[in-house]
């Protein structure tokens, strides 16, 4: 990992792979749409709203997924003092909100057919929401603190007690939906998932995992250039 | 996928916003890539030096 | 531990005698229990299904809202980066500073609330457990707002942001309180677990608080 501490040497891996990523995003997007919307049959129950499992699913597991990879980076840069960790982290931020966003979205846009409500607090879409509060509170940190060493310094913590509360939040969530709903609640998933609905689920997981790398890649990149050009600036007003 | 289905509009809609919001962040993030890039083209047009040797990046911004 | 002593008294005194924070607290907690029943309507019925939830959920405001107060003006006059300098570890500070809080505010509120229950007709075999409850669940809502106040500490907007940041940290406090208040009617398999969970969040967070505070603060004295 020390390796990639040297910016420069990120910045060519970067552009090495970035071409990659890319391709296989939008290939695998490619075969997880055809998939889900041409090949997959509409659920015996459901109908064709089954479909929106191809969006939602995806996105609530990158939600989680990257606040992982947030709360991880935030670890190293206690841990390690890696340069890039909190800037990993910062980056990361705004990508897994937008993917929050939408899991809460297309939730409530599964659920109003399946339920009949635009919303329900159950553990599922509670647990998203929460996760978003989470996204907006590290990102509103950044944005508050003025001198990004001391940023880094506080979003690290607010990181890691956030990623601590997700379980604590998901169990709670249970709990009070085991005692408030003692008739059967509907899985979102339904009762068991068939092969036909789980390999473009499955694609399309992996497609929006290889859009969040991407995506992710670009803006250290630009972040990395961003930090650069700013000590180029000072040292140009200095010399002129 | 049948268009004739009951609640075909919420999976439109799904989708949709879905591509909206991708589309979104792929053009926020292009955008931000390239607004560094020409200011760094600039910079170094107007002659400041690009640092020779590569160092550890400091914490700041 | 004199110095801890000392720290505590001394922000006693201070919130007696200025009135800010805890006064804030006092206000707030009135404010919601006498305005729910008015905007909810006189269902006495309903108001009894929602008395516990309604009384934790004002607990929980007026101590997270009335705690961005306890380093600000340490912060302002100086004292507080004299505390990061001083014999006793900036954590026993936090620890010292977030017990004053929970005694001025917090505590005081917990025991108030369930007496206030009457006015939003809570039943009167819930008083007990929701004291109990509430007692347990300040400590953890007291530290958690102290969390709250010391990561916004110098910051000109903050208050939006320790919202922000400690409400995701209430919800599981608010979710074991209620179910814990509703006592006996909940039946023994449901008060009991609850009950202890609260006080487990509640020790958590007399570890694990001061730890990330006094990081917090750290940061902002550098």
């Amino acid at each position: 990992m020390q390796k990639f501490a040297n910016p420069t040497r990120f910045l060519r891996l970067q552009s090495a792979i970035q071409p990659w990523v890319v391709a296989a995003t939008i290939v695998l997007f490619a075969a997880g749409l055809y998939s889900g919307l041409v090949m997959a049959p509409p659920d015996y129950q459901q109908g064709e709203t089954v479909r929106i499992m191809f969006v939602h699913v995806p996105a609530a597991w990158l939600a989680l997924m990257i606040y992982s990879i947030m709360a991880l980076s935030s670890a190293v840069a206690i841990v390690f003092r890696h340069p890039l960790a909190d800037l990993a982290a910062k980056t990361a931020a705004p990508i897994g909100a937008a993917f929050t966003f939408l899991a809460l979205a297309t939730g409530s846009l599964w659920g109003k057919p399946m339920w009949g409500a635009w919303w329900v607090w159950d553990a599922g879409l509670t647990s998203m929401f929460v996760l978003f509060l989470l996204y907006l509170g590290y990102i509103a940190v950044w944005q508050a603190i003025e001198d990004p060493a001391r940023g880094a310094l506080i979003a690290r913590i607010v990181a890691l007690v956030g990623f601590i509360n997700i379980p604590i939040i998901k169990f709670s969530v249970d709990w009070w939906n085991s005692l408030h709903q003692p008739a059967s609640v509907f899985r979102i998933d339904g009762p068991a998932i068939h092969s036909s609905i789980l390999i473009p689920l499955l694609i399309m997981a992996t497609a929006y995992t290889m859009l969040f790398l991407a995506l992710h890649l670009s803006a250290m990149r630009a972040e990395i250039n961003a930090r650069k050009l700013r000590q180029m600036e000072l040292a140009h007003v200095g010399s002129s | 996928m049948s268009f004739a289905a009951e609640h075909i509009g919420f999976v439109i809609a799904s989708y949709a916003l879905s591509a909206i919001v991708i589309a979104g962040l792929i053009a926020g993030h292009i955008l931000r890539a390239h607004q560094v890039e020409r200011r760094l083209k600039r910079l170094e047009d107007a002659g400041a030096p690009r640092r020779r040797k590569a160092t550890e990046v400091p914490n700041e911004q | 531990m004199k110095i801890l002593a000392a720290l505590i008294r001394r922000d006693l005194t201070l919130a007696w005698r200025q009135g800010g924070g805890v006064g804030t607290a006092a206000g707030f907690f009135l404010t919601v229990v006498v305005l729910l029943p008015l905007g909810i309507g006189p269902d006495q019925v309903l108001l009894q299904r929602i008395a516990p939830g309604a009384l934790w959920i004002a607990l929980l405001l007026s101590v997270l809202l009335s705690a961005d107060s306890i380093y600000q003006t340490d912060f302002e006059d100086g004292s507080l980066e004299l505390m990061t300098m001083g014999p006793a570890p900036l954590e026993m500070v936090v620890l010292a500073k977030a017990f004053a809080h929970w005694l001025a505010a917090g505590l005081p509120l917990a025991i108030l609330a369930p007496m206030l229950g009457f006015l939003l007709n809570l039943a009167p075999e819930l008083v007990l457990p929701l004291t109990v409850a509430m007692v347990i669940g300040s400590v953890s809502l007291s530290l958690l707002a102290s969390l709250g106040a010391a990561v916004i500490v110098g910051l000109r907007r903050g208050g939006v942001l320790v919202s922000l940041l400690i409400l995701p940290l209430y919800v599981p406090v608010l979710i074991f309180g209620v179910s814990a208040s509703r006592g006996a009617l909940a039946g023994p398999d449901i008060f009991a677990p609850s009950l202890l969970i609260l006080l487990a969040i509640s020790l958590v967070a007399l570890v694990s608080v001061p730890v990330a505070s006094a990081a917090a603060i750290r940061a902002y004295l550098k």
